[in-house]
């Protein structure tokens, strides 16, 4: 019968159990047992008003309970034959209340905390069960051996309960032997243990995260969301499972509201991602603090799989974390060993990448007859028929001489095939976690091994990356009152590459289509003096091998019941290797002739040796004070001092003309030259120690207030200037779904209003550790004397001893809500960022004759929005969760002082403007002479070959002149324009989550809105130079007579003395531009949960096994024709891009 | 709770006192400015960074008409002013330092003999650097402070044309007294500045400024030139030079490769050495981007010291390597009669017939350099990326020194006397075999003795980046410049036969693009006269950077610009 059922009880208290979700769980242990102390003194406080006509008691109640903060427990079955009730009460005492409505009934109540116990008047002995009775008594704790106040103990079946005291301990008399007591707790798992013959039973309960109870992580402590006051966003381990992710930013990327991260390139262990939390705010870049359990770590070497959660402080949140916070701060929480017998847990996934987005070359055929245009257009002669035959007959080369300008002396080739696909190839890319973890009473522990590969998608050379990670984390109780939590992990990346991958890269784009590869005695073919890439693959080899090993012990002491002592002491050893290996070689010409080669700009062969070792050390001590007076009004305080340091070594040693061409070790350099001797190194160490404090209070769970100060002395200022900042920061929040008048609409499950200012600072910036006083920098080799040595030279450096910190002034408004049975919830986050002491390097003229340092004098605002919404509901078997979220940010340049050095294209600041906006003209293309003409006569400064076809620019300032900047002296303004932005803008993310059954289907969609780039490099024109082969994208695109709508001015080969006009057909202008926007399939992925029955004959606790696809679609405009993943960068030569890949691959997840 | 409180105490006391590190930091891998400057050793230091200000070899006659690469906007005046300019900037990064170094050896009252002459050095390379900024913009803005970024002289005007060249010409003066003799260079100070390199800058800047000043009838010109001639004389008279002759009639070439570093020619050069600071100059020419022009190419007398068009042994333009036969010795060690075998750069160690078009790339005029084409292996590049090659730059060698010697002299009294042609352009000449000029035979030919002066200037010193700067001194940048840059006669020449190269034909002359890009007289056109300017009120000036305009009010730009 559903009457014992505990869940059938909630069910029926549709408030107590948005009670009970509002109460907070792990952090604010020590309330809880307060507040039950002073409970009564806070419910006599409470007056009613109500009235009954002729309800059931089950009415009654409901009703008490939505007008007042008790919840009333009872069992079905005492109130079915109750009396109807009509009454009266205006500003009456609860008890009061209960007096007169269970006067008439058998029964009566008991107060503990807020609830409140309906049981019959005579209790006891009324039981006609008459088993062995006893007493039972233990202690309730949590996962981390923490006692539990506040747990509900209630034999199961009956009304006969107690609610566990401050230490977390309880004691029942009379139970039966056969019992069954059930512990349950909001935020925890319910248990129900039989009592058999035990007299005592200590359980731990283990958490249970949804919701607004989830146990978020902020500045030194943790809340309960539902008390958060700022801007802040979480993600939990899911974002790490079931997908091939080899890297913590890759899963990371469209996983945060806010948080937006950009992939540099698809280069194995070097994708060089950067990762912006609400766009830019300093001119020196923008960089998030990381903190892995609190202490300053690495995203690319932690093991995805032992991430538990993360979280990013957004706003004035970030501010307790003072000198480095001005960009976020990102708080990764590493996973922890749960009580119990130990569970073993395997992991794996096995990959295919295939390479993406590859640069398409015009087809033999194609580029001829562009080269063809190219060269009328200059009035050169084109290609000749009998060219044009040979390359549709795909005729023999002509090693009397090639057909393309300046490139008569090497053979005629007149084949087609695409270099893509003799150098890139699929590569496998594979995972393997095992971990191990279980606890005692005082004790848990977690062991994690894992292994990553991440092969290359080159088919020659050796490339690849492997990570290997160790994790022990164990934590134990030492006396009642001290917990320890001990985190320890090895990393390790090694990757090895070709020793002239960024060569092999370079030279790909210029290996023209009707190259081969080989010459005819089957050597690899050098043409026009650059390397063939596929041998340039083979050659050398390169090795960086990077470990850290990380310690961190936080210690948690209980002084008094209120006050807490933690301190953490957390050290990081960092040790990197790098070995370049560039053996001599030979290139083959056609006719077979070698030429020995030595890569690099050295005249034998060589290696070089970087050795580096870092010491990073962070020592945090806080007290934390909690107090809840009148049951409402909860104070917290918060004080501590940190300090942290870096020291860096490093020494390099460069070898020379090595006896053996396959071995390179030192000893086996050359060493008889003056000039073989190289070697290098230098030493850097820096220091923050900060003072830090909270002050938090809230009334009735309905206001919160936090205040947090920091101030910090950084070593990188002057001492004038070390202690000068002081980042204070306030947020509030008004809990609306606790005010009666939003209970009343009974339409939100969480409605909470959210605002915060704080300010925070920058140290991270562009500058030395020690620029505050002049140094003497050593460079350089000047060869003097005979024979020459390399003798260095000294300069002195520019310092400013009255440089600061960069303060940053965040301001945050903000709104949480869930409605429909917290099915659907979301949050609304609007922000205004102020630079005001920006740190920009002053422009001076150049009479100063060296680098200005930078100066306080610069101020940007950036402004923009998060929003993120998420809907989850269960059918029957059928459960489904769609969230998504979106971010704006954009920024203006408010003030530089004069430091406004714009130029054409991509500006990094101008004042008045976002940040990397691009600047030029407005154009179009010469359609015919009578607009030549008529064009020619109003510019004076066009070039002398301008033609039909080319492209013309609108005098925007009407000064007869095409010219980027204006003339103070005659009022003129330039006829630059803005153009767009580089910045991505309305990033946004989406996730699909489908489970039926044993099957889960989920799909996370990730993109940006807009986002504007103009490519620039030798390959972003069409014959750029008329020996560079032109992407395929621009054929049929540059504008001939026949195909006047083309985009593109006609093409003007460069080298062949019309370099002016080229520039001028490719000056940064509209029609170049390139909408970047995109939407991609960043994972597809398919799960099959074993049947627990299966499961069970194979002793496994549970078993899943996952297809996955990573970046498979994706849609773009701006792709130039799948050549460019839209994320790839801009403004540099292009065709050294690693390709990214999309991945396919099988999992395997599997638990004893 | 005491027990407590003990323990915080503890943890506190730890975690503060323990292992933390103070906040006054020192630098671990930088000497600080504070605690330099203290020894001549620190100076030395200080003054070897300088040496980075030297220029290296580039391409800088292409800016002219005597070389040619692809369309060169300097040349055919279509360049256009700048937002920044490395000509501007880095000259005053490099005075900066020079300052420094002058300023802390001049504060330092007891400074050793040894710290005067890294002064010296430090003011040779101030008056260096000036030169660099004046041969460009005229009068610049004189820094002689190391600045503050508040310093209100970042805001001077610029120092007028007089001042500038006045300030330049004092720093030489000054540092020759306290430099040392060539001789008396100690082995491991082989290659760093002597009086003689003072000396031969000071004589350089003052030709430039005189002729300039006469040319546009400024009445300081003859004082300049009055300091030109005794600035060279010294040079000459010091005995510390003379002319590289180390491989007898092949002397000329080996001077500008390996063979001719530190010879007694050598006066200033920027140093080379392989592995230490090296440079790819041979495989940048092999590649084509210095090619000589036709105007060039006929400059070069005959053997008997007659211009071309007046010498009987001239021998027409008909075959490939008709014109360069019975010349000045120096045009066939400059220019490489085609077909000729030599070590090439990317072609391996063997020897490879060269042609404007193979190995070489760039067959624009037809001429193929051979001046700085090194005959070690390493040093012409073959090297995927070259950077290899040891070979000095030589910045001021003495061959110059006796022309300056020579011009100021009949540009000051209009006439030069044997004995003065004896003591300079003579021993030039001697030195390739080629007939002296004397008064008479200029006489007898009905020659002009400056222009022949002006010519064997050009000739001796072609393609090492002076041509631009003698055009604009002598005021013929607008007649010179604007003419057809031209290469060989293609088009009715035996150029249109066959060149066979393993096996095959590669001769691209005979081709329709070349054959219709030639003049009537079937020379190639690189580059028409029509569409090449040079504005007299505008274009013998370059136009200062527009930042440094806006950052500087003050700052005037230059007239027409």
């Amino acid at each position: 019968m559903k009457k014992n059922d505990p869940k059938q009880r909630h069910r029926r208290c549709p408030l107590l159990r948005k009670m009970l979700n509002i109460m907070k769980v792990t952090t604010l242990l020590f309330f809880l047992a307060l507040m039950q102390v002073t409970a009564s003194s806070y419910s006599q406080q409470t007056r009613l008003s109500l009235k009954f006509e002729r309800e059931t008691l089950e009415s009654v109640f409901s009703k008490i309970e939505a007008n007042s903060e008790f919840s009333i427990f009872y069992k079905n079955e005492m109130i079915q034959n109750s009396k109807e009730v009509t009454a009266e009460f205006k500003n009456a005492l609860i008890f009061d209340v209960l007096d007169q409505v269970l006067k008439t009934e058998n029964l009566t109540y008991s107060v503990r905390n807020k609830l409140i116990m309906i049981v019959p008047k005579t209790d006891a002995g009324n039981e006609n069960n008459s088993q062995q009775q006893k007493s039972i008594s233990g202690k309730v704790t949590d996962s981390t051996g923490a006692p539990l106040p506040g747990v509900t103990v209630v034999v199961k079946g009956t009304t006969a309960g107690i609610i566990t005291d401050a230490q977390g301990k309880y004691s029942l008399s009379s139970i039966s032997a056969d019992a069954t007591l059930v512990f349950s707790f909001v935020g925890m798992k319910k248990q129900e243990i039989s009592v058999g013959g035990k007299t005592t039973i200590n359980v731990t309960l283990a958490e249970e995260s949804v919701g607004i109870e989830e146990v978020v992580a902020i500045g030194y402590g943790t809340k309960i969301k539902g008390e958060l006051t700022g801007a802040i966003a979480k993600t939990d381990s899911k974002i790490f499972e079931t997908r091939p992710v080899t890297n913590t930013l890759n899963a990371l990327q469209g996983a945060l509201p806010g948080v937006t991260i950009i992939r540099g390139n698809g280069r194995p262990g070097n994708n060089n991602y950067t990762m912006q939390i609400r766009g830019i705010s300093s001119y020196s870049g923008s960089k998030p603090l990381i903190l892995i359990d609190g202490v300053a770590g690495d995203l690319n070497l932690i093991n995805p799989s032992d991430i538990l959660d993360v979280t990013v402080l957004k706003d004035a949140a970030a501010s307790i974390y003072g000198a480095r916070a001005a960009d976020g701060v990102i708080l990764v929480t590493t996973r922890k060993g749960t009580k119990g017998k130990a569970t073993v847990s395997y992991s794996g996934n096995y990959g295919v990448k295939t390479p993406k987005y590859l640069k398409e070359y015009a087809s033999t055929l194609h580029m001829a007859e562009m080269y063809d245009q190219a060269m009328t257009n200059i009035g050169q002669p084109g290609v000749s028929q009998e060219i044009f035959d040979k390359i549709r007959a795909n005729a023999a080369p002509d090693v009397s001489g090639g057909w393309v300008k300046y490139l008569e002396g090497f053979p005629g080739f007149f084949g087609n095939h695409n270099w893509n696909d003799d150098v890139y190839g699929n590569g496998i890319q594979q995972n393997h976690n095992v971990s191990i973890s279980g606890g005692g009473d005082d004790n848990t522990y977690l062991f994690s091994a894992g292994y990553n590969s991440d092969e290359g998608v080159f088919n020659y050379g050796e490339n690849k990356a492997n990570r290997y990670n160790l994790r022990m984390n164990y934590d134990f109780r030492l006396f009642d009152r001290l917990n320890i939590e001990t985190r320890t992990s090895f990393d390790n990346q090694g990757v090895d590459e070709p020793g002239n991958l960024a060569e092999a890269l370079r030279v790909l784009p210029r290996m023209w289509n009707f190259l081969p590869v080989y010459n005819p005695s089957g050597q690899f073919y050098e043409y026009i003096g650059y390397g063939n890439p596929v041998q340039e693959l083979l050659i050398g080899k390169s090795t960086a091998k990077n470990s850290k090993f990380s310690t961190n012990i936080k210690g948690d002491l209980k002084i008094i019941d209120d006050l807490k002592l933690t301190a953490q002491v957390g050290f990081t050893n960092g040790y990197s290797f790098a070995n370049d290996n560039h053996p001599r070689y030979y290139r083959y010409a056609w006719e077979g002739g070698e030429t020995p080669v030595t890569t690099g700009r050295y005249s034998t062969s060589w290696a070089t040796y970087n050795n580096s070792k870092s010491f990073f050390g962070s020592y945090t001590t806080y007290l934390d004070y909690n107090k809840v007076l009148f049951n409402k009004h909860r104070l917290g305080f918060m004080a501590g001092a940190s300090h942290e340091e870096f020291d860096f070594q490093n020494q390099s040693t460069t070898g020379y003309n090595f006896l053996s061409n396959e071995l390179f070790t030192l000893n086996l350099a050359d060493r008889t030259k003056v000039e073989y001797s190289n070697f290098t190194g230098s030493a850097s160490d820096w220091a923050l120690s900060s003072y830090f404090g909270r002050f938090s209070y809230s009334i009735n769970k309905k206001y919160y207030l936090d205040f947090t100060t920091r101030i910090d002395g950084s070593s990188k200022f002057a001492p004038s200037k070390r202690w000068s900042a002081v980042f204070p920061a306030v947020s509030a929040a008004w809990n609306l779904s606790q005010e009666k008048f939003i209970k009343s609409l009974n339409t939100f499950d969480n409605l909470k209003l959210r605002a915060s200012w704080g300010q925070s600072g920058n140290q991270e910036l562009a500058f030395g550790n020690y620029d505050y006083f002049p140094l003497i920098s050593i460079t350089g080799k000047i060869p003097l004397g005979s024979p020459n040595s390399g003798l260095p030279g000294a300069v002195s450096t520019i310092a400013s001893e009255t440089r600061t910190w960069e303060t940053i002034e965040t301001r945050n408004a903000g709104l949480d809500f869930a409605v429909l049975n917290s099915r659907l919830t979301g949050s609304f986050d609007y922000y205004i960022k102020y630079n005001n002491d920006m740190l920009v390097s002053k422009q001076l003229p150049a009479t100063l004759g060296g680098t200005a340092p930078t100066q306080n004098i610069g101020k940007l605002e950036t402004k923009g929005w998060d929003i993120s919404v998420g809907w989850s509901d269960t059918k029957g078997d059928f459960k489904y969760s769609v969230s998504a979220t979106i971010s704006d940010s954009k920024n203006k340049m408010i003030e530089l002082q004069g430091n406004d050095a714009y130029r054409e294209g991509l500006v990094y600041a101008r004042e008045g403007y976002s940040m990397y906006s691009f600047f030029g003209y407005e154009d179009a293309i010469i359609q015919n002479e009578d607009q030549l003409a008529s064009y020619k006569a109003s510019i004076s400064n066009e070039p002398l070959q301008l033609s039909v076809g080319d492209m013309m620019y609108r005098d925007i300032d009407g000064d007869g002149k095409i010219s980027p900047f204006g003339d103070d002296k005659l009022g003129t303004k330039g006829d630059m324009k803005y153009l767009g932005n580089y910045l991505p803008r309305y990033t946004y993310s989406a996730n699909l989550s489908l489970s039926y059954k044993n099957f889960d289907f989920s799909m996370f969609l990730q993109g940006v809105g807009q986002r504007e780039g103009i490519r620039v490099g030798d390959f972003g024109y069409p014959f750029y130079f008329i020996w560079h082969q032109p992407l395929e994208y621009f054929y049929g695109k540059t504008w001939t007579p026949e195909n006047t709508d083309a985009p593109y001015p006609r093409i003007i080969p460069g080298g062949m003395g019309y370099d002016g006009l080229r520039n001028w057909n490719w000056k940064h202008s509209n029609s170049r531009f390139d909408n970047l926007a995109y939407l991609r399939i960043k994972t597809l992925t398919l799960t099959y949960n074993l049947p627990q029955s299966f499961c069970d004959k194979l002793k496994m606790q549970s078993a899943r096994i996952y297809a996955s696809g990573q970046d498979l679609f994706t849609i773009a405009k701006g792709t130039w024709e799948k050549s460019f993943d839209p994320e790839e960068t801009w403004e540099r030569n292009d065709e050294q891009t690693y390709p990214f890949s999309s991945v396919i691959s099988l999992g395997l997840d599997i638990k004893f | 709770m005491k027990y407590y409180t003990i323990k915080t105490i503890i943890i506190v006391a730890f975690l503060f006192t323990g292992c933390t590190k103070d906040l006054d930091l020192i630098p671990q891998s930088n000497i600080s400015d504070a605690t330099f400057w203290k020894s001549a050793t620190d100076y030395k230091l200080a003054a070897n960074n300088l040496y980075n200000s030297l220029q290296g070899f580039g391409f800088d006659d292409n800016e002219s008409d005597i070389a040619f690469s692809r369309a060169n906007s300097i040349s055919n005046g279509t360049y256009q002013t700048t937002e920044t300019d490395g000509n501007w900037n880095t000259p005053y990064t490099y005075i900066r330092r020079c300052n420094k170094i002058i300023t802390k050896a001049e504060m330092d009252a007891g400074a050793e003999v040894k710290i005067k002459r890294f002064w010296a050095e430090a003011k040779f390379f101030r008056a260096y650097n000036y030169w660099r900024l004046f041969r460009l913009y005229g009068g610049v803005p004189l820094i002689t402070e190391e600045l503050d970024i508040n310093s209100k002289e970042l805001y001077a005007p610029r120092n007028n044309r007089k001042e500038t060249v006045d300030f330049i010409l004092a720093d030489l003066t000054e540092a020759v007294a306290s430099l040392p003799e060539k001789k008396d260079l100690s082995k491991e100070d082989i290659g760093r500045i002597t009086r003689g390199a003072a000396l031969a800058l000071k004589a350089r800047v003052a030709l430039f400024e005189g002729t300039w000043g006469k040319y546009r009838g400024d009445n300081n010109a003859n004082g300049y030139l009055d300091m030109a001639i005794t600035s060279s004389e010294s040079v000459i008279n010091s005995s510390q030079y003379s002319l590289y002759n180390g491989k007898g009639d092949q002397s000329y070439r080996y001077l500008f490769i390996e063979q001719g570093d530190d010879a007694s020619e050598c006066i200033l050069d920027r140093r080379y050495q392989r592995d230490i600071s090296s440079h790819d100059y041979t495989h940048s020419l092999q590649v084509g981007s210095y090619l000589p022009t036709k105007k060039l190419a006929d400059m070069y007398l005959a053997k008997d010291g007659l211009p071309i068009a007046q010498s009987s042994f001239f021998q027409d333009y008909n075959t490939t390597i008709s014109e360069f036969q019975n010349r000045d010795p120096r045009m066939t060690m400059t220019i490489l009669v085609p077909g000729t075998a030599i070590t090439q750069p990317i072609m391996g160690a063997a020897p490879v017939e060269s042609w404007p078009f193979y190995p070489q790339r760039n067959p624009n005029t037809g001429y193929i350099i051979y001046k700085f084409f090194s005959e070690d292996v390493i040093s012409n590049g073959l090297q995927a990326n070259g950077n290899s090659s040891s070979v000095d730059c030589h910045l001021i060698r003495y061959a110059e020194v006796l022309l300056v010697y020579a011009e100021a002299t009949i540009e000051r009294n209009g006439t030069i006397s044997d004995a003065d042609l004896g003591k300079s352009i003579n021993i030039v000449r001697q030195r390739v075999n080629m007939p002296l000029l004397t008064n008479v035979f200029v006489a007898a030919n009905g020659l002009d003795m400056k222009q022949e002066i002006r010519r064997e200037r050009t000739v001796e010193l072609a393609l090492e980046g002076f041509r631009y700067d003698d055009l604009r001194r002598w005021k013929i940048a607008e007649s010179e410049l604007p003419q057809d840059i031209k290469g060989v006669k293609i088009k009715g020449s035996n150029w249109t036969d066959p060149v066979i190269i393993n096996g095959s034909n590669k001769n691209p002359y005979a081709g329709a693009s070349w054959q219709n890009a030639t003049d009537v007289n079937g020379f190639i056109i690189c580059e028409k006269g029509s569409t090449r300017t040079f504005d007299p009120a505008k274009h013998y000036l370059r136009p200062l950077p527009t930042k440094e305009i806006l950052l500087n009010p003050n700052l005037e730009q230059n007239p027409g610009w």
